[in-house]
């Protein structure tokens, strides 16, 4: 077990704690306070994965490594986003995701060995992984929307209502979060090709071709947003539609393992 | 004792209450023939279109009685009317100020203004020299209670009108309102008031359509906007954010085909119709089309009531913190009961330390006394402090407790042991004049 791992679980829980009280008491406060244990647990983290890399081990070095790893990164890709977006209720949906993921990964055996990753496979993985924690927050932010949408068109006034941060907020934390990712996706998908070939000789496995529709949605969207006007609800559906496809690519990474197999 | 007698929204009709109200140039004169009340020594007057209310200090009931009469006669209310003034005293008139402040006794509970009109009349009652203790204590307390029922409970949160609700939910859809385009349709009166409160919301830009074009630029001007003509309606439904519809049409002006062209026109961006008509001014069916909002003035009413339900449902956990505070305040007040003994015990320990240090003083130097004085207090002071918390403990726990009497006894302490010494109402001495 990484050194800090209880301090970063005991950092994100006090976070989820305050994100939680800050949807019941609506305190700004609170919400400031969430972000800095978050941000003190993101950094508790990072601690981890140096210690882990100081022993020449990659981050995603595994399938339990990568599910850590990613869920450090949605926690990371999440303070990126409310820099500019304050938009705490997706915080209070992100960090319980973080905190699973985590304690997931402790929980599942480690199955590889540790130095079974090239240099360009674990580029490749890096890249993905950070493409898909931006897509992650931009899926949480999507259900957001979809809920706060549903009580607005309906004429009620849920908890979210009050709380939750502005649709044109939440649909700019979307089309911030698909930009940065898709060119991180986009290279790991080049990158993943080169690697794929050079372990089994063909391009088209099953995960890749799912990884392409993936991408083919997210790319699909960022085209209509500028194009024809994609925004809002239908934005978010086809945010969350994109999301599933490429967490089923990771879902088979994680069921059967890397072995040395590139997307 | 607090004692206070007025007429409110709840037992007076507005006019009633107009012909009570004072004046704000008359109001420091009023003041000073209050405290001339026999029985009142000290006065402040809350008066607001919702209420009129006198809050003093007075010595008993009968005082309360005059304070009354007071109202009745310097406002000349007829007998008819006298059934609508109220009088409180004591608990009842601490627990109906706590409510006041808090907007818990207002008629949109929760609302803002009466914090402020309650410490403007404080500062009024400051200004004319008519405060004294038992106002100065129980007002400012009165206003850190209602400050912490405005950050810890949701009783202020929501807004109780259909303008301000439509202004939240424009908030709930754009976020800021600042540098929003807001296109008024039609030159009523309703539509009017909304545009103002969105005004005030902060919205940028402000277009105003109308059939007769003359009451549109009449209402432009009004309202710092720019009218438009009749047939650019369409070219600023591709443009603006929020629609304000208060035509007096009969039947709807924008309808489905219409709104779903202007959406293609926008790309998506979204459009917030406040349709405040009646007969309404936009077909339901516009409410279907992708990134539109639709609230007419029955939903906007169901956002209202919803809202004020909350606000009662929180009003309960605020009227809660007013029992808690209530009982914080009578320990409080009971306490000081034990003040009196506590100066005496203080003093007559001090008086012993100092003529000691003088005693002794007299044969060392300046700098040399100046520490023993010092020491000799820091001595006294941390002897008494499980004494002295006993006997405010004991006071606010038990109001007829023989403890303070038991205890001059003990210590044969009578008032002569003060008479030099200027105590605080907290119990600490002027070490200056101690050290006389």
């Amino acid at each position: 077990m990484p050194p800090l791992f209880p301090a970063t679980m005991a950092l994100y829980g006090v976070s989820c704690a305050l994100y939680l009280a800050h949807l019941m008491a609506g305190s700004v406060g609170l919400a400031r306070a969430a972000r800095g244990a978050l941000a003190a647990a993101f950094a508790s983290q990072a601690l981890d994965i140096a210690w882990l890399c100081t022993r020449g081990l990659h981050p995603a070095v595994n399938a339990r490594e990568a599910l850590s790893f990613a869920a450090w990164l949605i926690c990371g890709a999440y303070l990126l986003a409310s820099v500019k977006n304050r938009v705490p209720v997706v915080g209070a949906l992100v960090v319980p995701v973080t905190m699973v993921l985590d304690v997931a990964a402790r929980l599942s055996p480690s199955r590889e060995a540790s130095h079974g990753v090239s240099t360009l496979g674990a580029v490749h993985i890096t890249l993905a992984t950070a493409g898909v924690a931006l897509f992650a927050v931009a899926a949480g932010g999507a259900v957001i929307y979809l809920i706060e949408e549903r009580a607005l068109k309906a004429h009620r006034a849920g908890v979210l209502f009050k709380k939750g941060p502005a649709l044109e907020t939440l649909d700019t934390l979307n089309r911030r979060c698909i930009t940065i990712g898709f060119p991180l996706f986009t290279a790991a998908m080049v990158l993943g090709a080169v690697w794929g070939v050079q372990l089994h000789d063909k391009l088209f496995t099953p995960q890749y071709s799912i990884a392409v529709a993936a991408w083919i949605m997210y790319a699909v969207l960022l085209v209509a947003r500028v194009t024809a006007g994609w925004r809002g609800r239908r934005a978010a559906i086809m945010t969350l539609g994109g999301f599933a496809t490429s967490l089923t690519v990771l879902l088979i990474y994680f069921v059967r393992g890397f072995g040395g197999a590139a997307l | 004792m607090l004692g206070i007698v007025g007429v409110s929204h709840k037992t007076a009709p507005i006019e009633v209450r107009e012909r009570v109200a004072f004046a704000g140039d008359s109001l420091a004169e009023a003041l000073r023939q209050l405290v001339a009340v026999p029985g009142v020594g000290e006065a402040m007057i809350v008066s607001t279109c919702n209420r009129v209310e006198l809050y003093a200090g007075v010595d008993d009931k009968a005082a309360l009685d005059s304070l009354m009469r007071f109202l009745i006669d310097e406002r000349q209310l007829p007998s008819s009317l006298r059934a609508h003034v109220y009088a409180h005293d004591g608990h009842d008139a601490l627990r109906h100020l706590f409510r006041v402040a808090a907007s818990l006794d207002s008629m949109v509970v929760g609302e803002s203004q009466i914090l402020g009109q309650v410490k403007d009349a404080y500062a009024a009652a400051l200004d004319a020299g008519t405060l004294g203790p038992v106002l100065q204590r129980a007002v400012p307390r009165a206003f850190a209670l209602a400050k912490r029922v405005r950050t810890e409970t949701d009783v202020a949160r929501s807004s109780a009108s259909i303008a301000s609700a439509a202004v939240d939910l424009a908030a709930q859809i754009f976020g800021q309102l600042e540098g929003r385009h807001v296109l008024v349709v039609g030159a009523g009166k309703m539509g009017e008031l909304s545009a103002r409160h969105l005004k005030s919301a902060g919205i940028g830009e402000l277009s105003v359509v109308n059939r007769t074009h003359a009451r549109a630029v009449e209402l432009a001007d009004k309202l710092g906007g720019r009218a438009a003509p009749w047939d650019e309606l369409d070219r600023l439904l591709g443009k603006v954010d929020i629609v304000l519809c208060s035509t007096g049409a009969t039947e709807p002006v924008l309808r489905k085909d219409r709104v779903a062209k202007a959406m293609r026109a926008r790309k998506g961006r979204w459009l917030f119709f406040i349709d405040i008509a009646v007969p309404r001014d936009v077909d339901p069916e516009v409410g279907s089309v992708e990134n539109v909002y639709l609230y007419d003035v029955d939903a906007l009413e169901r956002v209202v009531a919803q809202n004020r339900a909350q606000r009662q449902n929180e009003a309960a956990e605020a009227e809660a913190m007013v029992d808690a505070e209530l009982v914080r305040y009578r320990e409080h007040e009971q306490s000081l009961g034990a003040v009196p003994t506590i100066k005496l015990l203080r003093a007559r320990f001090l008086e012993v330390a100092l003529a000691e240090v003088e005693r002794i003083g007299a044969r060392v130097g300046d700098k040399e006394r100046a520490a023993m004085q010092q020491m000799a207090e820091a001595i006294v002071n941390k002897l008494l402090h499980t004494p002295l918390t006993k006997l405010k403990k004991d006071a606010a726990e038990h109001p007829d407790s023989e403890l303070p009497s038991l205890v001059r006894a003990l210590f044969d302490l009578h008032t002569g042991h003060t008479e030099e010494i200027r105590v605080d109402l907290d119990g600490e001495p002027d070490q200056k004049k101690a050290a006389k």
